[in-house]
């Protein structure tokens, strides 16, 4: 075997020498300058590495949970799977964050307002362009399919309910807010219902549409990309933008 | 409330899958990290791997987990390289990563020398770069690291020695690793 101590100082670190060969090339070391250096200088470079290591921030595992959970909930959708997918999301986050909830401060709410100026303090919200609660590093549901990108998020009260708000922004600077509840949205007084399978109502104040689909509140000026957005969160409506697992 | 609803996935895929591979995350977003310009461009890739890898978590379990998501990560990376390659776009500088509760000046050298660190590695080829990362940083065998990148072990021994002494000598000038590098 020809003297090779780039070869032999890998192989000898990286444990793929067997004993018998480990044994002789540990007694070659003690007498060779070039495999000495070889493995000197590996071993300097693998400690350096070793500095580099980074662990995961903490909350990555939390965001990762809940863009599964977002998935799956689109995977139901896109086979007809009962809705209670979407709910369990809500009813997810809204466990976890209990804490924080109790203690949050949330922009433009007043807490234990009834629960019909929820519609009414969406609205301030959206035109103020705020969202309530803490800031959410969750990107649920993804809307990248009607060219949204998440913009911010929060969790907390508004207009007495415990909620998740989402917000999402097109190429075009187009803003659309997402209200995720874990209970029905009463419709605000003047809204229309929609007679279509698993939407609620609509209604437009102060040029801001909203539209409910059971417990989710979707808000934007763009009425077009409001019902956009809004057919792709109806669980009982599969779109060309659902996506199957 | 039953954990199903917990963990936001009905069903039991959904259960067996975060059960199978969360714990893998802190070795994901290691290689991640060596794979992208930003923290947060590396929690997207770790957040896409895992979102790929559920997807074909029904149709697959894989035998080796950690060796199927890091299979995964690697391919989306190259995916995004090469559509960054095809669309350039200025990456944004990492916000500064808060202390930690320890003794500041031992946080500080200690955040010093992983940066000097992290600044050489992105300078090796990304064979190497990748090979090191995956042996040194996220502790796979040459072996199994073999299996990853679909070459013989011996490849990877030599690209992980060879990286190695590329930072060793890329390092070796610099009075504030003399620690590190027992010099």
């Amino acid at each position: 075997m020809s003297h090779n101590p780039e070869a032999w100082a890998a192989a000898y670190l990286g444990g793929a020498m067997r004993p018998s060969r480990r044994q002789s090339f540990e007694a070659h070391l003690l007498g060779c300058d070039d495999c000495w250096q070889e493995v000197r200088l590996a071993r300097q470079g693998r400690r350096l590495a070793e500095e580099a290591r980074e662990i995961a921030p903490p909350g990555l595992r939390e965001r990762i949970r809940a863009a599964v959970a977002a998935e799956h909930t689109a995977g139901a959708r896109g086979t007809g799977r009962h809705p209670a997918a979407l709910r369990g999301l809500l009813l997810a986050v809204a466990a976890a964050t209990a804490a924080v909830v109790a203690s949050a401060a949330v922009s433009g709410s007043s807490p234990g307002a009834p629960a019909g100026t929820l519609a009414a303090a969406a609205v301030r919200d959206y035109t103020a362009g705020r969202l309530p609660g803490i800031p959410l590093p969750w990107l649920v549901p993804g809307l990248a399919s009607l060219g949204l990108r998440p913009d911010g998020g929060g969790i907390g009260r508004l207009g007495g309910r415990e909620l998740v708000a989402l917000g999402y922004r097109d190429a075009r600077g187009r803003r659309v807010a997402v209200y995720l509840t874990g209970a029905d949205i009463p419709a605000p007084p003047g809204a229309t219902r929609l007679d279509v399978a698993g939407m609620g109502w609509t209604a437009t104040t102060a040029g801001v549409r909203l539209m409910c689909v059971s417990t989710v509140l979707v808000v934007g000026r763009d009425p077009a990309l409001v019902a956009a957005v809004a057919r792709t969160l109806n669980p009982s409506q599969p779109t060309s933008h659902d996506r199957r697992p | 409330m039953g954990r199903s609803e917990v963990l936001g996935v009905a069903g039991d895929d959904g259960e067996e899958f975060l059960e199978a591979v969360l714990r893998e995350s802190d070795a994901l977003f290691a290689l991640a990290r060596r794979l992208t310009g930003s923290r947060a461009q590396a929690e997207d890739l770790v957040q896409e791997t895992y979102l790929h890898a559920f997807r074909a978590w029904a149709r697959r379990r894989p035998a080796d987990v950690r060796a199927w998501l890091v299979t995964i990560c690697l391919n989306l990376a190259r995916s995004e390289a090469r559509r960054r390659a095809a669309h350039p776009e200025t990456l944004s500088p990492d916000p500064p990563v808060a202390p930690g509760g320890g003794d500041v000046a031992e946080d500080a050298l200690g955040a010093l020398t992983a940066a000097l660190v992290r600044r050489a590695l992105a300078t090796l080829s990304e064979e190497q770069r990748v090979a090191v990362t995956l042996v040194d940083l996220c502790g796979f065998t040459s072996a199994e690291a073999a299996g990853i990148l679909g070459c013989p072990r011996g490849t990877v021994l030599s690209r992980v020695h060879r990286g190695r002494k590329a930072l060793a000598r890329l390092l070796a000038g610099d009075p504030r690793l003399a620690g590190v590098t027992g010099r």
